[in-house]
């Protein structure tokens, strides 16, 4: 009976990771997809105005949509040559539909088409929206930001790629910080790496050498995306010992899209992702083009289709399910999961793991990264007391799911947590929305 | 790829460990303590252990399939285990079993163990509503219960190695009155309160004392609670805030630190009672408070209370603080106040 004996060996309050089977490994690429959905829609509301048609011969790198709205509208690339197949509505990783793109590959390598704004030192903020990086624009051009932060460590059991990213690309990342530390006029910027990650933390000092603008700052912990603000920004507040301004998070797989665009005028068509799962024989770090379907990634990865029950896009921890292998990758996607969950589903895994009452046991109080109470918040979702959840700080819950992973009573505290933050926020006033991710429509 | 997908909710990977693997390392943290009681107290605890955690299993079972309506009584182990609405599988009956015997004389009358399992299964833990809602820590409501109700059988304690007759108490004679000659013998705790003898370190350490039945050799339950933390069933808080407490204040009471570490039920209190995860806090602050609470209340009730021993009552007292404790430890903390919206 499963889950009624114990492990004799210590059980860490976090997954094991995959960092260890990945390390050494260099990224393959993966560039010749057959077809790529290219999302011009991120929400149903994004605006988007689309510049080519069905039937229309695309080339790598070629400007085929602009989203967003004046100022910082971001520009959308085709990330393989070839015809555009139909413009129509397809699944968003994020899970929502919107407007997409596809675009069949006519196989021709051609090497990729830069973007038609100022790079090397004259570059400016039109370059980075030309080559289509979704930073936070509206934070970074009201020039109140006076740290970037750079989240290097990865809180994801299953995925490598941020330290895959900085030991690579190292004065990529470095070269990307300070391209936008000059474009924005931002005096300090600090990279978070986990203290275990000796050789991640020597390439970025080895690559820093000469001014002192970037920090590295070693932490014990890793830390959710969505908690960079709130729990790194402690850090930092440690570490240097004050920080007056504002602390804006960019993302890491950014960076040498950054570097790339402001150096040689690069379109952001390419990044890295993570491949693993227990569906994946053989885990490993992809460099793939913007857009490829989850399929033909898995597929290339060796996993057998037909036996993959759950595609995930993102980590273990805090990824999002998808209802089908046909949904791009996009310049978010950190990476792919691929699960095998035979025997495991409802109905036919061991009594032991059905939901039990909670014992109060804590361990979800101890491995809450913002110190909240989630066994109590979730007792107060479930008998419909929102505003007693509010005031317990459901709203500083991170959605980083490691209560869910530890809970010994099996109760999908992360579940009822985000399903509680989402109905507040849709009841709250639009001006306090502030911090949270919701304005995504959920299928 | 035609096949269907699962689509859930994060997180898609989970601990192995279920509530029965935490009332599983219990077990293994309370064998080194049996296995040392059963070597001062004789082959009786064996019973007593037996009798304990039968009574508290059968009277769970009892209680749940009087719950649920239209169960069809089936005399198999396996249906009790495998029954959706009897949760003898979770473990924490046979661990109230276990704890309440550890908190009994050795030489008890054999109904005892059967009257106070029943006691605090049926009136500790089901009345509330099951696993998860008691206020108090089952094992020591009994022991209170049973404290009241026949002081003379409760504090009647024998001489280690003084193994009495095997199956004295199993007698008729059993009800009335004590059948067996073993040599009575008292406490260190009530031995330093009433006559003022002190009793060595050695003997205080490995158990050669008289007392209940789990709380006499230190030795053992250290190493059961070095287990407890090893594994993280139990976190440090509550006991090393509660033995440190009582420490200082007996250093400052102008008593031996020591000494009152290791007598009396301090260290079965500290790391098996009192860590109850059900009726101890769930936040590090409300555990550190729950812990000194209890320090000062059990160093209050020895020094000053007229029982010789007041560990059991220290912790069922700050059970009751326990809800209230979690309320204004449980809080959002400072550092994220400004990120609460008030709707």
């Amino acid at each position: 009976m499963d889950g009624f004996w114990p492990t004799f060996m210590r059980r860490k309050p976090t997954p094991p990771r995959l960092v260890e089977r990945l390390a050494g490994k260099p990224a393959q690429e993966f560039f010749n997809p057959r077809t790529v959905i290219i999302p011009l829609q991120e929400t149903v509301q994004t605006v988007f105005g689309c510049s080519v048609k069905a039937r229309d011969e695309v080339k790598a790198g070629q400007k085929i949509c602009e989203k967003g709205t004046s100022p910082y509208a971001l520009a959308v690339h085709a990330s393989i040559s070839g015809t555009i197949r139909e413009i129509d509505s397809f699944f968003h990783p994020n899970g929502c539909y919107g407007t997409g793109v596809l675009i069949e590959a006519d196989g021709r390598e051609e090497p990729c088409q830069k973007i038609s704004a100022p790079t090397g030192s004259e570059a400016n903020m039109d370059t980075l929206l030309q080559a289509g990086i979704p930073l936070e624009y509206e934070a970074l051009a009201e020039g109140k930001v006076e740290t970037l932060l750079v989240n290097g460590t990865e809180f994801e059991p299953y995925l490598n790629v941020k330290h895959q990213i900085i030991e690579e690309q190292a004065a990529e990342v470095i070269g990307g910080v300070r391209a936008l530390m000059r474009i924005f006029s931002v005096s300090k910027a600090a990279v978070v790496v986990e203290r275990k990650q000796r050789k991640a933390i020597q390439a970025l000092e080895k690559c820093i050498a000469g001014p002192q603008d970037i920090t590295v700052v070693p932490s014990l912990k890793s830390y959710p995306p969505t908690a960079e603000r709130v729990v790194i920004g402690e850090i930092l507040k440690k570490g240097n010992g004050k920080t007056e301004g504002e602390v804006l998070p960019v993302d890491l797989a950014f960076l040498p899209a950054v570097y790339e665009a402001v150096q040689d005028g690069m379109p952001f068509v390419e990044r890295m992702i993570t491949v693993a799962g227990s569906g994946v024989p053989d885990p490993r770090n992809l460099k793939v083009r913007i857009g490829t379907t989850f399929d033909e990634i898995i597929v290339h990865c060796g996993a057998n289709p037909e036996g993959v029950t759950q595609i995930v896009m993102g980590g273990g921890l805090m990824g999002i399910s998808q209802p089908t292998g046909q949904v791009p990758v996009t310049q978010t996607t950190p990476g792919i999961l691929a699960l095998v969950t035979i025997g495991l589903t409802h109905g036919r895994q061991s009594r032991m793991y059905e939901e039990g009452p909670c014992v109060r046991c804590a361990k979800c109080v101890d491995v809450c990264p913002v110190s909240i109470v989630p066994t109590t918040i979730a007792a107060y979702c479930r008998k419909g007391r929102f505003e007693a959840a509010e005031e317990s700080g459901l709203s500083v819950c991170v959605d980083c799911g490691l209560c869910s992973y530890v809970c010994p009573a099996r109760i999908p505290l992360a579940q009822i947590l985000k399903e509680a933050r989402s109905r507040n926020a849709l009841r709250a006033p639009a001006n306090q929305s502030s911090g949270n991710n919701e304005e995504c429509q959920t299928v | 790829m035609s096949n269907r997908l699962i689509l859930s909710a994060p997180p898609y990977v989970k601990t192995g460990e279920t509530n029965h693997c935490l009332m599983f390392d219990v077990y293994i943290a309370c064998l080194p303590v049996i296995l040392a009681s059963i070597y001062f107290n004789g082959p009786y605890v064996i019973l007593v252990l037996f009798l304990s955690v039968f009574s508290a299993m059968a009277t769970e079972a009892i209680i749940q399939m009087l719950k649920t309506p239209g169960y069809k009584f089936r005399p198999f182990l396996y249906n009790f285990l495998t029954n959706e609405k009897i949760t003898l599988a979770d473990g924490s009956a046979l661990v109230t079993g276990l704890l309440l015997a550890f908190n009994l004389p050795p030489q008890i009358p054999f109904w005892i163990p059967i009257v106070g399992s029943s006691i605090a299964i049926a009136v500790g833990k089901q009345i509330f509503g099951g696993l998860g809602y008691n206020i108090f820590n089952p094992a020591l409501f009994a022991r209170a219960f049973l404290l009241a109700a026949w002081p003379v059988h409760m504090t009647h304690w024998v001489t280690p190695f003084d193994w009495g007759h095997w199956w004295g108490q199993f007698s008729p004679g059993a009800f009335s009155s004590w059948t067996i000659d073993a040599v009575s013998r008292a406490t260190p705790l009530t031995l330093m309160k009433m006559e003022g003898t002190a009793t060595s370190y050695w003997n205080l350490f490995i158990g050669q004392i008289g007392g209940c039945t789990g709380e006499t050799s230190a030795l053992a339950l250290l190493i059961g609670a070095a287990y407890l933390l090893y594994k993280g069933t139990i976190t440090w808080h509550i006991p090393f805030c509660y033995l440190g407490t009582v420490a200082v204040l007996a250093t400052i009471l102008g008593q031996d630190p020591i000494f009152h570490l290791f007598s009396g039920g301090l260290m079965l209190g500290a790391f098996y009672m009192a860590t109850d995860v059900v009726t101890s806090p769930v936040t590090k602050k409300g555990r550190v408070i729950f812990g000194i609470g209890c320090g000062v209340i059990t160093v209050m009730i020895r020094m000053y209370g007229a029982f010789p021993e007041g560990v059991s009552y220290s912790i069922l007292l700050m059970n009751g603080c326990t809800p209230m404790l979690d309320r204004y430890t449980g809080g959002v903390p400072k550092r994220f106040e400004t990120m609460v919206r008030t709707p």
